[in-house]
């Protein structure tokens, strides 16, 4: 059955092996891509958007690794394919930006050289001579003059680095694009250039998306759809508009409220953060029930399912859902 | 006056030299040829100042080469002519200038007990024998200790990789002598495999017309081929105790590289364009691993000639290491002090040279 999904994640869990033990970064999330739309991710730091990145890509490696889910890719679940058979996916149907386009391109590589090489690793019958071409009008479409093309990328500036690495997830005319954080180290007027020319490729070439950042306002601006992630878990996911006018999950409420002051609430907040033994043993049923305004009795003892609340609007929170009937009653007094 | 053994050697490896200086200077940018002007204009001083400190400190440590020579019996007059045939009673200056221009014409002087034999002409053969030991010996352990460090950051954590550590602890730890004298015993004695002591079969030698002094050049270009199967007969167990000693290095200086270059975000970044994982490994984190690892080659380099004129000693290889040792006993000072001067110019040079690869390999150097 065709259908608009140019990706479609079920029940995908990663954990990381530590030395306390399995932590579950990503569990049970599911969500899916459509074609020519921006999905925003947001979360905290920490709350798996990476992984989950990575996880789309089958890019999780040892200590980690995928335990759960299914990834349907046009048809395809990527689960069963061989590394070899992944590998081959990766580059040419999915590419991915990093948050820090200094690091992410080989500072001993020319930008042609990563170029050609990305081109000929996946169509090995094309000439040096045609990649260099492709690599030359691939730069030009994307507003680099074609003679920077011999630089290293220390030469570049941070925009024009982060749009060779759009130019690198392009080469081959991939369906899919995973940004992460790719906006986090440009400047605000850089990242507005890049986050426009990432909306006009989505729209020309019928991309889908994904986004992922800490910076709800950039997700407000320019997402088609938005997820937020707590924990690991899916929080809430809909419509750019129905979940910025009318957030549902208690967190997503919290996290609009502080947006001004974002980078102060993760400090103040985020207690899980780096330090993997919180994750080992995170809070039982919803996770965010300890910091919840509408924390009832049934909120720590189960969790809630990731479900339809109104419309394309999900949640998993036990607001919006039919509490099973052993918690209804449970009041304070009535434990004893 | 025709081009001797050592001249030949020292140009041909000057020429080496200035080969991949021309292509470096070729290929670059402006900027790295400027700098290859630079460093090769500040090697200049550099080996200036050596031979100065060489020249100085030759003439303050105690003993005096007159009576070492003359014993401490020998009458006034004797010790006068002594020292005006060796040039010592002229000031100061005058010997340094002499010592510095001999130097340029490379003319060393005469040795003070082998009658007059001219230095240039023992160096001719004993330089030789040196560059044929550590060649292929730094070859070797570069070689080997880059693809086994590599290997072990691949399977950091699994069994080859405590195996590679705890081989490279070990063989960094083992005293070059003693591991000679265990190749000799096991390998040598022992099994009778590979022989012990000199360059070459001394019957085979007679047939050998020399050229350079290189045994395995000589015969390459005779096309002597008992000689050379000769010469690399005798190369083996030198080579491999001096190779032992200096792998462990490059082993773990490899492996701590190769291990931080993967968790780099471009490693991550060609993973996630489908780049072949060994392409992964060996072209994009290996070429960044390799950069610090060169820098260690021209640090290492000084290890290599001292570990050199312990390996020669142990197997009687008749090169520059054991010409130091043996001269020192005989306090022949003209010819430990050419000694020296070779080993610090060769030393000035190859961390020239080592520096020039740095910034080749290296774009963002800045200059």
């Amino acid at each position: 059955m065709p259908d608009d999904n140019v990706i479609r994640a079920e029940n995908l869990s990663v954990q990381y092996k530590t030395r306390a033990g399995w932590v579950s970064a990503v569990d049970d999330v599911s969500l899916e891509i459509r074609r020519g739309e921006i999905l925003g991710l947001v979360g905290e730091s920490g709350c798996g958007k990476s992984t989950l990145g990575k996880a789309l890509m089958r890019l999780i490696r040892h200590p980690a690794r995928i335990t759960n889910g299914h990834i349907w890719f046009q048809g395809i679940d990527l689960m069963t394919l061989s590394d070899n058979e992944m590998r081959q996916f990766r580059g040419r149907n999915i590419g991915m930006i990093f948050q820090d386009p200094m690091t992410s391109l080989n500072p001993i590589q020319r930008v042609v050289e990563h170029l050609i090489e990305t081109i000929r690793t996946h169509e090995p019958a094309v000439s040096d001579e045609d990649a260099h071409a492709r690599a030359a009008d691939l730069v030009d479409r994307l507003g680099i003059s074609a003679n920077r093309l011999d630089d290293y990328p220390h030469q570049l500036s941070g925009g024009m680095r982060q749009r060779v690495m759009i130019s690198l997830a392009l080469a081959l005319n991939a369906d899919l694009i995973i940004a992460d954080e790719a906006t986090t180290s440009l400047d605000v007027i850089v990242e507005a250039q890049f986050v426009e020319l990432l909306q006009q490729l989505c729209r020309d070439l019928d991309l889908a998306i994904l986004m992922i950042t800490h910076n709800i306002g950039l997700v407000a601006e320019v997402a088609d759809r938005v997820a937020v992630m707590y924990a690991g878990r899916m929080a809430e996911m809909g419509s750019a508009c129905d979940v910025f006018k009318e957030p549902l999950h208690p967190y997503t409420q919290g996290l609009l409220k502080a947006v001004p002051n974002i980078h102060l609430e993760e400090d103040e907040l985020y207690k899980m953060e780096g330090s993997p033994p919180d994750l080992v043993s995170p809070p039982p049923a919803c996770r965010f029930h300890p910091r919840c305004p509408h924390m009832m009795p049934v909120c720590s003892k189960v969790q809630p399912d990731f479900e339809t609340a109104r419309g394309d609007h999900r949640t998993a929170c036990w607001l919006y859902q039919d509490v099973p009937a052993e918690y209804q009653d449970v009041r304070e007094g009535s434990k004893a | 006056m025709t081009v001797s053994p050592l001249a030949g050697v020292c140009f041909s490896s000057l020429g080496v030299a200035l080969l991949f200086l021309l292509y470096a200077f070729l290929r670059g940018s402006k900027g790295l040829r400027s700098y290859i002007v630079t460093r090769v204009l500040l090697t200049l001083p550099m080996v200036l100042i050596l031979v100065t400190i060489i020249f100085f400190v030759m003439r303050v440590i105690p003993g005096d080469p007159v009576t070492s020579e003359l014993g401490p019996r020998a009458s006034e007059a004797v010790r006068e002519q002594m020292r005006e045939q060796l040039g010592l009673n002229q000031p100061i200056w005058v010997q340094y200038f002499q010592y510095l221009s001999g130097i340029v014409r490379l003319d060393l002087g005469t040795s003070l007990i082998f009658g007059n034999r001219p230095i240039v002409d023992e160096l001719s053969e004993r330089l030789p024998a040196t560059l044929e030991l550590i060649i292929p010996s730094a070859a070797l352990a570069i070689g080997l200790g880059v693809l086994a460090g590599t290997f072990a950051a691949e399977h950091r954590k699994q069994w080859p990789d405590y195996l590679l550590r705890l081989f490279s602890v070990v063989v960094y730890s083992i005293p070059v002598f003693w591991l000679g004298l265990i190749f000799q015993v096991t390998l040598g004695l022992g099994l009778g495999i590979f022989p012990i002591a000199g360059r070459i079969d001394p019957i085979i030698d007679i047939s050998l017309q020399r050229h350079t002094n290189i045994l395995i050049i000589d015969s390459l270009i005779s096309g002597n081929w008992p000689a050379l199967l000769s010469a690399l007969h005798y190369l083996v167990l030198p080579t491999l105790t001096l190779a032992l000693i200096l792998v462990g290095v490059f082993i773990r200086l490899s492996r701590i590289n190769v291990i931080e270059t993967l968790v780099q975000d471009y490693i991550t970044a060609a993973r996630a364009r489908g780049i072949l994982e060994r392409v992964v490994v060996y072209r994009h984190a290996l070429s960044n691993a390799l950069i610090p690892v060169v820098t260690l080659i021209g640090l290492q380099f000084s290890v290599l000639l001292a570990g050199a004129v312990l390996t020669e000693t142990t197997f009687s290889w008749p090169g520059m290491g054991q010409y130091l040792v043996q001269r020192i006993g005989q306090r022949d000072y003209t010819a430990v002090q050419s000694a020296i001067t070779v080993f610090a110019m060769s030393v000035a040079v190859i961390s020239m040279i080592t520096d020039i690869i740095y910034a080749f390999l290296d774009p963002r150097v800045q200059y």
